[in-house]
């Protein structure tokens, strides 16, 4: 499956990172250690290899029940995600200080609790409204591929709840709405008989 | 080698890490100035905390990793209040970003 190719504001590429995962190798290795975007990069392939072998037994483009294109949409957005963002202010208890926290940091926040849902892989995530202004109503958007099977209405209700809770203890953004589309049902391979 | 403020900052409940204080894209002019340097290899030039004086008072950059089990502004405010109480009796404005909330990383690999 080919790999998009976006480069990140440190230089690399999911690329570089999946090629990291299969062989150990990257051009940079101590930059691995100190790059925050690179690591949640690192943590998600991880996360869709392991979907991955959850919802493919088999290839299912071999199989002739599907594609994979779910999948490479998926890694388009994520390439896309991992940068720093908008920088999301933080209430300080000294004037003097500046706390905030990077978009980047919030997406791939999100991207984690919706990857520990079973049977479920984020999609595109994006805040939308101006979270640069604290106590701006911001909505989380966010669309999930499921594999066909699960409960839909339960899955996305659990889901919810636990991003409502996940955003309530690590920013102070006003979360006003969390949208969840499901874009994409996986049709698990049917074993031949 | 960790310094007394980074070790600070690593002592607060909730900290997973500290990021170097500047992206690459930040530091890459420096580090090019550094290499350029006879004898340097370019390792260990990442400044994980950046303290530097401006006017009399110390500015303060630090970048960390939150773990997930924590209230993330709740320890912000704990690392800033932190490095207030390691430069006291001294003026300080210390910024502090939140880059990565994740599980502490392994001791081994990435």
């Amino acid at each position: 499956m080919s790999m998009p190719h976006e480069t990140f504001e440190c230089g690399h590429t999911l690329e570089e990172l999946s090629l990291y995962l299969d062989t150990g190798e990257f051009p940079d290795p101590p930059h691995l250690e100190s790059c925050p975007e690179c690591r949640s990069g690192l943590d998600s392939l991880r996360r869709l290899s392991a979907a991955g072998e959850e919802l493919f037994a088999t290839d299912l483009a071999a199989a002739g029940s599907g594609n994979d294109d779910w999948m490479k949409e998926i890694l388009a957005h994520l390439a896309l995600e991992l940068r720093p963002g908008r920088s999301i202010p933080l209430r300080a208890d000294d004037p003097a200080d500046t706390l905030s926290q990077t978009e980047g940091s919030v997406l791939a926040l999100v991207r984690s609790v919706t990857d520990s849902l079973p049977g479920a892989v984020a999609g595109k995530v994006r805040l939308d409204g101006d979270v640069t202004v604290p106590g701006e109503p911001v909505s989380v958007r966010l669309d999930l591929a499921v594999l066909f099977g699960h409960p839909l209405m339960p899955s996305a209700a659990s889901l919810r709840a636990d991003l409502a809770e996940a955003l309530a203890r690590h920013t102070e953004l006003n979360v006003a709405a969390i949208d969840i589309t499901i874009t994409d049902i996986i049709e698990a391979p049917r074993e031949e008989l | 080698m960790t310094n007394p403020l980074q070790a600070a900052i690593l002592a607060v409940d909730g900290v997973t890490e500290v990021f170097p204080a500047r992206n690459l894209w930040q530091r890459l002019p420096g580090r090019v100035a550094s290499l350029m340097q006879p004898g340097n290899d370019g390792a260990g030039d990442a400044q994980l905390v950046e303290a530097r004086d401006v006017g009399g008072r110390t500015e303060v950059n630090v970048r960390i990793g939150v773990s997930p089990d924590a209230r993330t502004p709740d320890v912000v405010r704990a690392v800033a209040a932190a490095v207030h109480s390691s430069l006291s009796p001294a003026e300080a404005a210390v910024k502090v970003t939140v880059v990565r909330i994740a599980p502490a990383r392994p001791t081994t690999g990435v």
